[in-house]
């Protein structure tokens, strides 16, 4: 599957003819439109009617793309091009990012670590626990401020299986932790600890790793 | 921790350094692989990163007899390995090839590092750099060296120099572009795409030289193919866009800027616009007063690292 790129003058321009116009989709690629569309637009109108909390709108979203978009058909390649995300934010979904962000160009197109789509997506990847319903269970009961937390420290890459191991041993230790930002400060100790230590040649490997981490924050 | 002088005590060298690839005879080769440089995949226009994969497969051999002990950098019964790792910003990727372990009573090692690289899953640059880890500590370290770092997982450092591997462009660490435009248009014009200075990288995407290949005066900025030092043109046009750079940099994003230029704290990404810049102003020594130092010095900067037959910043 290939998704057209858009690069920043023309999302610029793209943007403020969508502020003129009200963020309504204009035409462009309808196969794609019709695709996306559908299973959008029913967490959208959840989302708009308060069935959905923010965080579980962008969780179902992030679930939507990452089975019409899997590394499997668009690859990780494309994934990590910001230009596709701008294209599917502004050209093909323009009023669905609207319907959960309003006028704010970060999340189409302006700030990479920001555009909605790009977001969720990588969340689920990174979460991803090997198919839908597993990722949806270890997810329940998280919060935007998890997706900020995981997404935004990408480094010089993302150790994905490492991720995805803390994502799994997080709802354990959150239950039971007296932290009510655990997993902010588990992120902060990681990339401490990261500077120093590969955790998959650690003892343990990345599970055991990831184990020590929770453990450190839980005995403090 | 390893340092250059640790690093090269133990005289390392890459025996061979070959890529290969599963599709039949399709050859990633490279334009003459080295450690550490630059390396161009499928510059013979074959091989591409979406339909094919890559296998990178390094041997090197190194004496590591005096990191052991008091005076080395691990305890002398553990047992240390070397790892090739890599980075992708660009592909929000990293990851590690297998580890070979080592120890003390292994005298001369010949270690033979694997890196598989899934087709489409990649671009732009893959940096690789060589490291040592703790793979199993020593049990029972003697009182001399309970200073040394004694834990699985524990980096002892990096060997010197970094290799990239281009998956797109033309292997040049500066982002050239050419397009053909009309003969009227500019021989060159800057492209500045950035948003956000201290997260995007300094890619083709973001910003980039591009060159009108059908201006009539392309081919003296062209000049004869592989001319030592670049043309005088070539310099020129180079030193210009710096100088524009920077400009544009200030116009969009002063306090960046401000932040470069007086040498204060700036939080930025590895690979970003304003780290480049904060390389180029601080590694170069640019003089900041005004634009006519500005962009004399960057003239002479320019002038120095062709002639020095380095062709990049």
């Amino acid at each position: 599957m290939i998704i057209p790129h858009i690069v920043n003058s023309v999302a610029e321009e793209a943007y403020k003819r969508l502020q003129q116009t009200g963020f309504s989709y204009k035409g462009a690629n309808p196969e794609l439109r019709a695709m996306l569309y559908l299973p959008l637009n029913e967490i959208v109108k959840k989302f708009t009617s308060k069935e959905y909390k923010e965080y579980t709108a962008d969780i179902e979203a992030g679930l939507v793309l990452y089975s019409l978009f899997s590394p499997d058909k668009i690859g990780l390649r494309s994934a990590s091009d910001e230009g596709i995300w701008k294209y599917l934010s502004i050209e093909i979904a323009p009023d669905l990012v609207y319907a959960r962000w309003g006028d704010k160009e970060n999340r189409f197109w302006k700030e990479k670590r920001r555009i909605w789509l790009k977001t969720v997506w990588w969340f689920i990847h990174l979460s991803w626990q090997g198919d839908e319903e597993s990722t949806r269970k270890i997810l329940q009961d998280l919060t935007t401020d998890e997706i900020v937390q995981l997404v935004e420290r990408a480094g010089s890459g993302y150790r994905v299986d490492l991720n995805r191991e803390i994502m799994k041993q997080l709802p354990a230790y959150r239950s039971k932790s007296t932290h009510r930002d655990i997993f902010r400060v588990v992120m902060k100790f990681n990339t401490a600890r990261l500077i120093a230590t590969e955790p998959s040649f650690s003892e343990g490997g990345t599970v055991g790793y990831v184990r020590r981490l929770f453990n450190s924050l839980s005995q403090r | 921790m390893l340092d250059r002088q640790a690093a090269a005590r133990i005289g390392w060298m890459p025996e061979s350094f070959r890529f290969s690839c599963s599709t039949p005879d399709v050859d990633p080769e490279s334009n003459g692989a080295s450690w550490p440089g630059p390396v161009t995949l499928g510059h013979q226009g074959i091989w591409n990163p979406v339909e094919h994969d890559l296998f990178l497969e390094i041997t090197m051999r190194f004496n590591p007899a005096t990191f052991f002990g008091a005076e080395g950098i691990a305890c002398s019964n553990a047992a240390l390995g070397i790892v090739l790792e890599w980075t992708s910003p660009e592909s929000s990727q990293r990851g590690h090839s297998n580890i070979v372990p080592f120890r003390r009573e292994s005298g001369k090692v010949k270690a033979t590092l694997f890196l598989r690289f899934d087709r489409n899953q990649f671009r732009g640059q893959v940096q690789l750099s060589a490291s040592f880890y703790v793979v199993e500590p020593d049990s029972a370290p003697d009182s001399a060296e309970r200073h040394l770092a004694n834990r699985s997982g524990l980096c002892l450092g990096s060997l010197g120099g970094t290799c990239s591997l281009f998956f797109d462009g033309n292997g040049s660490l500066f982002p050239f572009v050419e397009y053909a435009g009309l003969p009227d248009d500019a021989l060159w014009r800057i492209r500045y795409e950035s948003s956000d200075p201290c997260e995007d990288l300094f890619v083709a995407d973001m910003v980039c030289l591009e060159i009108n290949n059908r201006h009539p005066d392309y081919p003296a900025y062209k000049g004869v193919d592989g001319q030592k030092g670049g043309t005088p043109m070539e310099r020129q046009i180079v030193a210009s866009w710096l100088t524009m750079f920077l400009l544009i940099l200030k116009e969009r994003n002063p306090d960046v800027f401000e932040c470069l230029k007086n040498d204060t704290y700036l939080k930025f990404s590895d690979g970003s616009i304003a780290h480049f810049a904060h390389y180029l102003l601080s590694t170069f020594q640019i003089n900041r007063e005004n634009l006519q130092n500005l962009s004399a010095t960057l003239n002479k900067v320019v002038a120095g690292q062709f002639l020095d037959g380095a062709g990049t910043l």
